[in-house]
């Protein structure tokens, strides 16, 4: 299958495909994405206007056979942050975009009919938009049930918006079918839901029928180099075990228990409800009711981190939930009800919402005594106000910088405009460098200090104190930007960061796939490219040193029960980027 | 300290869930009447030293020679769990508390 790239405008409705061009040869993932914005974006573009530009690419390693390369980087200027934005989800998608021989498609301009919507049609040959206007308005859910009756379920993968991108909210998120083709899976930091609406596309089906597992240059090689990245994932305790067994929300009980659980709006490190909805309470529901642990995502994941959750009736709800929503729409808020936090995760996924900003929105709503902090049903209330729409609905759909502007909230736990996930930084200082300074605003996969500060992998910094911190964030976002790259998850990094066969299978699978020489130094080369280049975006679209700072009441209010603050300083924060020219 | 009369709270990860009936929904509260060293209560609830390989107590780093009292609450995690969490947290301020070997 040739490399192909489609740009789709939307407004002349057309479609065309172009040769790769032989300077993003290298590149997959988030290295693609963020090379188009930078050289076809202009940086001051409005980004819910016509010049902005929303990019999908599968990673490097997409559609081979290598475990847990199915990632898929969606990437425009974001109009949550203002800056450049890699989003990143799992799904079928990166795998059947990789198999056919995509490696990015483009999306750009404006429809002149606001009104309408498209559905973008691909498959192996070509690829064309359809009038759509049966899907306007709908949910995720309903709108893949649309799909699929129209198109079938047998080589079909698809992605969609819901309404919250749709009506342009900031905290809008772009939804990836799973294996099951259930829109559980999302583009969610940033708002490029909100970019896919602005453009009028509703849905894009792929069809991959024909087409098989890319073949490498080295057949052999490959096999060899798969088979060992294989095994170190499935040998080692975090992604043989932990993951397939509890899921990400393992770390609920843990990260509760080292005082580092956001609480209450970020006023408390730890919270008396955690252990009810814990991990270990979550895998024991999940069997109870038929639903299922040891879930992967996509095609080729051996760590299956993910989970169907049944409702009490044993009827499918929503997959996972998974460790950042429970935190989000759980400690965060004061909920420490399963079930409630699991339809808030399903409403999110249906609505099309960023879980991590919607559950930080509802908890600075909640310190404005919009609902009460612990109140369930009030919470899910202010969800069913973004999916109709209302004015209120519409301000907590934009997150929670927003929300926090139009209440008079002085406590908004958020960086660059993008809401903070479930790691205080003043009990874990590592994670904090990361939300300061990555690209992309608060994010902690961008360098996951959460691994080295309490879990220990891959060596040990001290998470409660400021030294070390920001070269470990560098090192962990430079080896992150090279993971987003390749299309691997992020979560080999436990298994890369402590087994160096792990590391190693990764650059030789890349070359056997490509017939290429790369070294470790080229992985890190690599990272460190995309890194300069979304640092020179933002530059570009303003942002300064003076952005790279977490919410000043994080330096001020000491954090129970460690009652630390973020002591980071400043000068050392403006050091991050001294890897570059 | 003796008039505390508070019981333990107990988180249990993971697999150590099986030793106690009540674990499997989140924290259990356990008697205790009178201070207690970690590793003699492990052994009073059945876990083997080896599976107890992080402890937090109060939210703090913990060690087998540390003393447990009523009213505090301890997490015992095993290796499988929290990842690879093979040794305790290093809370640094915790040390004078724990000076203890894990």
């Amino acid at each position: 299958m040739k490399d192909r790239i489609i740009r789709v405008n939307m407004k002349t409705l057309t479609v065309t495909e172009e040769a790769l061009p032989e300077k993003y040869a290298a590149y997959g993932g988030r290295a693609m994405t963020s090379a188009i914005i930078a050289d076809e974006v202009p940086p001051l573009a409005v980004p819910l206007g016509p010049e902005n530009k929303l990019i999908f690419a599968p990673g490097i390693l997409g559609g081979t056979a290598s475990a847990n390369s199915g990632r898929l980087s969606v990437g425009a200027k974001s109009p949550l942050t203002g800056g450049i934005k890699e989003a990143n989800a799992g799904g079928q998608a990166a795998q059947v975009m990789a198999r056919m021989g995509i490696r990015a498609l483009i999306v750009e301009d404006k429809p002149e009919d606001p009104s309408k919507v498209y559905t973008l049609e691909v498959d192996t040959e070509s690829a064309k938009l359809v009038e759509t206007p049966e899907l306007k308005g709908l949910g995720n859910y309903d709108a893949v049930d649309k799909l699929i009756g129209k198109y079938g379920d047998k080589h079909t993968a698809l992605v969609t918006i819901g309404m919250a991108g749709e009506m342009g909210l900031l905290a809008a998120s772009i939804a990836c079918t799973d294996r099951e083709l259930r829109p559980t899976r999302h583009a969610g930091r940033g708002g490029l839901g909100a970019v896919m609406g602005s453009k009028g596309l509703k849905a894009i089906y792929f069809n991959d029928e024909g087409t098989k597992t890319r073949e490498p240059v080295d057949k052999e090689a490959f096999k060899t180099a798969a088979r060992k990245f294989a095994a170190a994932l499935l040998e080692h305790p975090v992604t043989g075990e932990g993951l397939p067994t509890y899921g990400t929300n393992v770390l609920q009980n843990v990260i509760n228990e080292a005082g580092g659980l956001p609480t209450k709006n970020f006023r408390e490190g730890s919270f008396d409800g955690a252990s009810k909805i814990s991990g270990e309470v979550q895998h024991d529901v999940i069997l109870e009711r038929g639903g299922k642990v040891a879930h992967g995502c996509h095609s080729g994941c051996v760590i299956r981190c993910s989970r169907i959750y049944n409702d009490k009736d044993g009827n499918y709800l929503t997959k996972g939930p998974e460790y950042e929503t429970i935190w989000s729409h759980g400690g965060n808020c004061l909920i420490d009800d399963l079930d409630a936090i699991a339809v808030m995760d399903r409403m999110d996924d249906d609505i099309g919402l960023d879980t991590i900003e919607m559950g930080a929105t509802i908890g600075v709503a909640m310190d404005a005594g919009i609902c009460d902090f612990g109140d369930a049903e009030g919470a899910i209330k202010l969800l069913e106000e973004v999916r109709d729409g209302t004015p209120l609905g519409r301000i907590l759909g934009s997150g929670a910088k927003v929300t926090g502007q139009c209440f008079g909230v002085d406590h908004v736990p958020e960086v660059k405009g993008q809401a903070l996930p479930a790691y205080d930084p003043r009990s874990i200082q590592g994670i904090g460098v990361t939300y300061a300074t990555s690209t992309m605003g608060g994010d902690h996969t961008a360098g996951y200090a959460i691994a080295t500060n309490i879990l220990k992998v891959g060596g040990f910094v001290d998470p409660l104190k400021p030294e070390g911190q920001v070269e470990l964030s560098r090192n962990l976002q430079i080896a992150t930007a090279a993971l987003d790259a390749a299309g691997l998850c992020i979560f080999v990094a436990f298994a890369v960061l402590d087994k160096p066969e792990a590391f190693e299978a990764i650059y030789e699978m890349i070359n056997a796939m490509y017939g290429l020489n790369l070294g470790p130094d080229d992985v890190t080369a690599l990272g460190k490219d995309v890194l300069a280049i979304e640092r020179r975006y933002n530059e570009a679209a303003g942002f300064t040193n003076a952005d790279d700072r977490l919410p000043r009441w994080m330096y001020t209010e000491p954090l129970p029960p460690h009652n630390t603050v973020f002591s980071v300083t400043d000068a050392e924060l403006d050091e991050f980027y001294n890897f570059m020219d | 300290m003796g008039e505390n009369k508070a019981p333990l709270r107990l988180i249990l990860g993971g697999k150590l869930t099986t030793y106690h009936p009540d674990a499997k929904r989140g924290a259990v509260e356990v008697d205790l009447e009178t201070p207690t060293r970690v590793d003699s209560l492990l052994k009073g609830l059945g876990i083997p030293v080896k599976e107890a390989r992080v402890l937090m107590l109060n939210h703090k780093k913990a060690f087998l020679n540390s003393i447990v009292r009523p009213g505090d609450r301890l997490g015992i995690f095993p290796p499988e769990l929290a990842f690879n969490l093979y040794v305790a947290l290093e809370l640094a301020h915790n040390d004078e508390e724990c000076a203890g070997e894990s």
